[in-house]
């Protein structure tokens, strides 16, 4: 049921070699600091409050909100650093939405303590009206970079991008959705305006780089993984940008057993995830940086440093 | 003590030409797969969510028929599509002062893959078309309908009523048949359509002319109506594997 691999190690050092016999060779070398940030991620949970019922059906037993709140505290019993992040379409596809129009899981995600959720198409099933009037419920920030709603209710209401920092370290965090068109009734989503998400991306991962000093930039995707038409996707926005280090992407429910290495516009890494749906995986990707003074990094990973 | 040097010293610590700086070390990863035996329920989160499904299971878990065997979902037919496209065609057909020659939906509008055996619930149903989507009769055109089945066969299937039949070649439908009839492009037919598509969504936007009416009864409330109607008559859900779609060679 798990699956685990340091997916980039050449020429690196493990984590679990650092905390274990590794510790007396970086005692001799200064022993740097690390930090390990915790990034635990969901997508597409679809108003899956109940584990999928026992109906004999595929997924019959999977998912439920409270088994998945034990498990984020007992990782976060474990690490310090730990951010919990939503791709999008909260809403839509158990009677929960249909009763209660997404206040229970607004509520729920609140209480397992997200940190920032992006806007998938289904956020908008009840209106952009439906959808602001289930914030108050919400005590975590809703980016998004590409969709201009300035002449909407949800002005004001959703963020381009949040910095979260954590023992020391600045985490740059952004939102992006998929084109409404064909795919968002214009009667839901009104005077919203879709904007180029590869020209979003790259502006606003530049500004986390540069301005906001981040180390880590990640972008809470609905874009979708991967199409065979050439309509934009995880795999394109990864290829055609600088400044991303982490794609968590939904959309296309998409179940990838670990991210898929790729690489941006200058060749540096990107890695994209996507966990399926309804909330029967939750991912984890641990970052580990090293703090120090020495003016470079004395056990970094060759492939990370550029 | 000297306060002068440990000022001083806390001041270089602070401000220091030698600031901490951080280096990104490696990335790692895991999934957590949640099962029925994997993790307990969270206390606070159970009580959370208690009341609203107290509310919500008093509506759901009413058993409305029964079902012989799973049907699942697929392209470019299926069991599960076949079913939700005959029942959204028998019951329109059975409103009153109604007549479809067809009922598609749109292959994205089914949420579940499998339809188990065994007791149907409105919960089910539920699960199955959540979307508040309502169902629309257009008048269309012999080749309005053809542009219709055109971008039905280049998405390489959706559920459609079994009163149509055609084939895809080079991803357009061909030797269509509505009734048995070859499809006559000057003639009129009636569609019933959920709302979604009709009004342009998953890239349907040439329809939007059509004369339309509105039945202002959701998807999901006819498959019950239709289930229930079934149960009456003493009938229980049953797949049909008929082949409505065929692909090229076939």
């Amino acid at each position: 049921m798990i699956s685990r691999r340091t997916f980039i190690r050449q020429a690196g050092l493990s984590a679990t070699f650092l905390s274990s016999g590794g510790l007396d060779l970086l005692a001799l070398a200064g022993q740097p600091e690390m930090v390990k940030i915790t990034i635990l991620h969901t997508n597409d949970v679809h108003s899956r409050v109940d584990p999928f019922p026992m109906d004999g059906s595929r997924n019959q037993g999977l998912g439920g909100a409270a088994k998945r709140a034990t498990l984020i505290k007992k990782i976060r019993e474990q690490e310090k650093n730990v951010l919990l992040l939503d791709a999008g379409d909260i809403f839509q596809g158990t009677p929960y939405f249909n009763f209660y129009q997404g206040e229970v899981e607004m509520k729920l995600m609140s209480a397992m303590g997200y940190d920032a959720a992006t806007l998938g198409n289904h956020d908008f099933d009840s209106g952009i009206e439906g959808l602001v009037k289930q914030m108050p419920h919400a005590n975590f920030s809703f980016l998004n970079a590409n969709y201009n709603v300035k002449d909407t209710l949800l002005n004001g209401k959703i963020k381009e991008y949040q910095v979260f920092t954590k023992s020391g370290i600045r985490i740059g965090v952004f939102g992006l959705g998929i084109d409404p068109d064909g795919l968002i009734p214009k009667t839901l989503c009104q005077d919203m305006i879709y904007l180029d998400p590869i020209k979003k991306a790259e502006e606003i991962a530049f500004k986390l780089k540069n301005e906001e000093k981040c180390d880590f930039v990640i972008c809470l995707s609905h874009l979708g993984y991967k199409y065979n038409e050439n309509k934009v996707s995880d795999t394109i926005l990864a290829a055609e940008t600088n400044g991303i280090d982490l794609i968590i992407g939904g959309h296309t429910h998409t179940f990838l057993n670990e991210p898929v290495q790729a690489k941006n516009k200058s060749g540096k890494p990107v890695a994209i995830t996507q966990v399926g749906w309804a909330g029967i995986i939750l991912g984890r990707v641990d970052v580990l940086f090293e703090r120090n003074r020495k003016g470079k990094c004395m056990i970094c990973n060759n492939m990370y440093v550029g | 003590m000297n306060f002068k040097i440990l000022y001083f010293t806390t001041f270089v610590f602070l401000f220091g030409s030698c600031a901490k700086k951080n280096y990104l070390a490696d990335v790692t990863s895991r999934n957590y797969r949640i099962e029925k035996g994997s993790y307990t329920n969270d206390v606070a989160i159970s009580d959370m969510i208690a009341p609203y499904k107290e509310k919500l299971d008093l509506t759901m878990n009413e058993v409305i028929g029964q079902n012989t065997t799973e049907m699942t979902k697929g392209k470019p037919n299926s069991t599960l599509t076949n079913w939700f496209a005959d029942a959204l065609y028998d019951e329109m057909n059975h409103m009153q002062g109604v007549k479809v020659d067809f009922a598609i939906q749109n292959y994205g509008g089914v949420r579940v893959n499998s339809f188990a055996a065994g007791n149907v619930t409105v919960g089910n149903v539920y699960e199955l078309m959540p979307f508040d989507n309502t169902m629309f009769v257009l008048t269309m055109k012999g080749d309005k309908v053809q542009q219709l089945f055109d971008k039905i066969a280049e998405s390489n299937g959706w559920p459609i009523s079994k009163s149509v039949q055609f084939r895809v070649e080079f991803g357009k439908a061909a030797d269509v048949t509505i009734h048995g009839k070859p499809l006559d492009p000057a003639k009129e037919y009636m569609a019933a359509i959920p709302d979604y598509v009709a009004n342009g969504g998953d890239n349907m936007d040439f329809r939007r002319d059509c004369p339309k009416w509105e039945s202002q009864k959701y998807v999901r409330d006819i498959l019950i109506n239709y289930i229930k109607r079934q149960t009456s008559m003493g009938l229980p859900l049953s797949a049909d594997p008929s082949k409505r779609i065929l692909l090229s060679g076939e």
